[in-house]
């Protein structure tokens, strides 16, 4: 037997891994999507909603299959995002940050109350096979078939992922826009496609986040998107904005801090758990605005 | 002998007088919701000029105003509330504080002094971030004060929010702040101190090299900005009675981003102009929203329209015409005037 100490530690090293896990998909998204275009992308909480939303509505119309109907959602997801960029971001090339992130601001708040008009405010939630609901226990430690299953799908997404930046022409030409935009300009790169590509794929893995969320948590609202939005920002921010490797470290590194919080703090203080992330926001931006993985920016 | 009375004294008087004789009209004329409509006008044109101030003028971009409206609606509220309320809803303030029935003025300079106080501490280490690190960092400042707000429930309730706030603002207190608050941003950019914020909007390193002191003149503005946005916090919690932590969520920032965007930066005339259309659209839409038949074809409700319209409207504003209606403009006679002329000499 465990001491129950012991137990409890690794029983919530499990929940900083599952929690680390969404935080660390949502973050390459807002990585990735800064890197190309130098935006805070403040809609990208929304999309990562929208997946879950996707989800229950397609389960809704088709009564298909699990796996079926979530490839599907996501596949809706990345659509979104393609058309967000075009509608929305493409249009103000050029301008300055401070419009961009309105911009953004006004896709998020469009995402919102287009969600509460067309299937209104209330949470939902869509059923889950049955599978995913049992657990693992380990001594005094409960392991479920969710937490296991995000944490092999974020790894493989994370591995599919790096297969495509590195092998193949189009993630090559992204990274090659995010890292000089200019001279992709010069070099003969379609800019537009790269950035289109860096929204679609983030939207892609924002919208199985969503869904992971939506599995794990069992309901969602038109709200859903926004405090893991913005935590899965600071989570990049503080792995190094840009980087890929900064944005899953991050993603994790405050899942763990969420964990030891509220290991650390007593019960009646556990509502100041997200206090604590953004104080370590703001002290990231003041030690090392650049993040971990990050190289300063000229 | 002086002389007193310039053209350029004269004016704003004009002005002023006139727009005294127009709320004599406006409090005998018009009905409750029409006042309130008014108020809520006057309340935010303040804010969103405050938000002009750091966003518009000084290029700071801060998304702080909605905590800043927030410490200074708590604070000024907890003054004037009632001793019966406070020592039955909230027995755990210290004695004074429930004893403590105050006026709105000093209240509401109470409220607005303490958000500079604590705005300007707290932004203290983070100005001398560009763009938006910024912006993040007054993010977490306004998710941060509403995160106490919403946990803090010995002093602000929680998510039960404070209740019963006496109406305290009118229209005399909303409009001569707006107009105090026009005055100092006026006097302010006319002013040396006004050049060198804008200077350094429009480029912070050769401002730097011209002897301009950056870092002062950052939290200058920033303290400024902060102490309008209390004062607009606290009118606005003595208007609407009420305040709690989703007071000040991020869709409330985003409506005075939409007043702003739509007025242009540096225009106070714009931000007026933006706040009077935006307050006013809702309540032209909500007819809409709460479902209702239109010439004959009946409307189901549609809740969150308004902020969907409102959403698109910004998203082509942005495109169209980034620079705001007036694009750092003000709105005057003679801008009109040549705005006509290329109208007709255009064809």
């Amino acid at each position: 037997m465990m001491s129950t100490q012991l137990s409890t530690i690794l029983q919530q090293i499990v929940n900083a891994l599952t929690i680390g896990s969404i935080y660390a998909l949502l973050a390459i998204g807002f990585s990735m999507v800064y890197g190309v275009l130098r935006l805070i992308n403040f809609a990208h909480g929304d999309v990562f909603m929208l997946g879950a939303y996707f989800a229950f509505l397609v389960f809704q119309a088709l009564e298909s299959k699990f796996l079926t109907g979530i490839l599907l959602a996501v596949v809706l997801t990345g659509i979104t995002g393609l058309i967000i960029e075009r509608a929305a971001f493409r249009p103000m090339r050029g301008a300055p940050e401070g419009n961009l992130f309105i911009s953004s601001l006004a896709v998020s708040m469009l995402i919102q109350n287009g969600v509460i008009m067309i299937l209104g405010p209330q949470p939902q939630s869509f059923l889950i096979p049955g599978f995913l609901g049992k657990s693992i226990n380990i001594g005094d430690v409960v392991i479920t078939n969710i937490a296991i299953t995000i944490f092999v799908v974020t790894i493989i997404l994370l591995i599919i992922l790096v297969l495509f930046l590195t092998r193949t022409k189009l993630g090559i030409s992204m990274r090659a826009t995010a890292s000089n935009l200019d001279a992709c300009h010069l070099m003969g790169i379609n800019v537009n496609i790269a950035i289109a590509v860096a929204f679609g794929v983030s939207s892609l893995i924002a919208g199985v986040g969503g869904i992971l969320w939506a599995t794990r948590y069992t309901i969602f609202n038109p709200f859903t998107g926004a405090v893991p939005g913005i935590k899965a920002f600071i989570g990049a921010l503080i792995g190094g904005i840009g980087s890929l490797q900064g944005a899953v470290i991050g993603g994790y590194l405050l899942g763990m801090l969420e964990v030891l919080v509220v290991i650390l703090l007593p019960p009646e203080f556990a509502g100041y758990r997200d206090v604590f992330v953004f104080l370590m926001l703001i002290v990231t931006l003041l030690v090392r605005p650049q993040g971990i993985m990050g190289k300063t920016e000229k | 002998m002086k002389i007193y009375f310039t053209k350029k004294t004269i004016f704003p008087l004009i002005i002023i007088g006139i727009l005294a004789g127009l709320i004599l009209i406006a409090q005998h004329s018009l009905s409750i919701y029409q006042i309130g409509l008014l108020s809520l006008v006057g309340i935010n044109a303040i804010l969103v000029i405050s938000l002009n101030i750091t966003n518009g003028y000084t290029g700071l971009f801060s998304l702080a105003i909605g905590g800043l409206m927030g410490i200074s609606a708590y604070v000024s509220g907890l003054l004037t509330l009632s001793t019966d309320y406070k020592a039955i809803n909230l027995p755990d303030l210290p004695q004074w504080l429930i004893a403590a029935q105050w006026p709105l003025l000093p209240a509401l300079l109470v409220g607005a002094s303490i958000t500079v106080v604590i705005g300007t501490l707290f932004h203290w280490p983070s100005l001398r971030l560009k763009g938006h690190y910024f912006a993040l960092a007054s993010l977490a400042f306004t998710e941060i004060v509403r995160l106490l707000a919403s946990n803090m429930k010995k002093i602000t309730r929680g998510a039960l929010s404070l209740t019963g706030v006496a109406s305290l603002s009118n229209l005399w207190w909303i409009y001569g702040w707006l107009v105090i608050e026009v005055l100092v941003v006026i006097q302010l950019f006319r002013s040396r101190h006004g050049r060198a914020l804008i200077a350094i909007r429009d480029d912070e390193g050769l401002a730097q090299l011209k002897g301009i002191n950056v870092a002062f003149y950052k939290a200058f503005a920033f303290m400024i900005s902060a102490f309008f946005a209390g004062v607009g916090g606290a009118l606005w919690v003595h208007y609407t009675n009420i305040v709690s932590p989703s007071s000040f969520r991020l869709a409330v920032i985003f409506t005075l981003f939409i007043m702003f965007t739509i007025g242009g930066k540096a225009s106070i005339s714009g931000s007026i102009i933006g706040a009077v259309i935006i307050t006013l659209l809702p309540q032209i839409l909500r007819p809409l929203e709460e479902g209702s038949v239109i010439f004959g074809i009946n409307v189901p409700e549609l809740y969150g329209l308004t902020q969907l319209i409102l959403a698109v409207f910004l998203i082509l504003l942005l495109i169209k015409r980034p620079q705001g209606i007036f694009g750092g403009r003000e709105l005057s006679f003679k801008w009109l005037e040549r705005q006509f002329k290329g109208l007709f000499s255009s064809d």
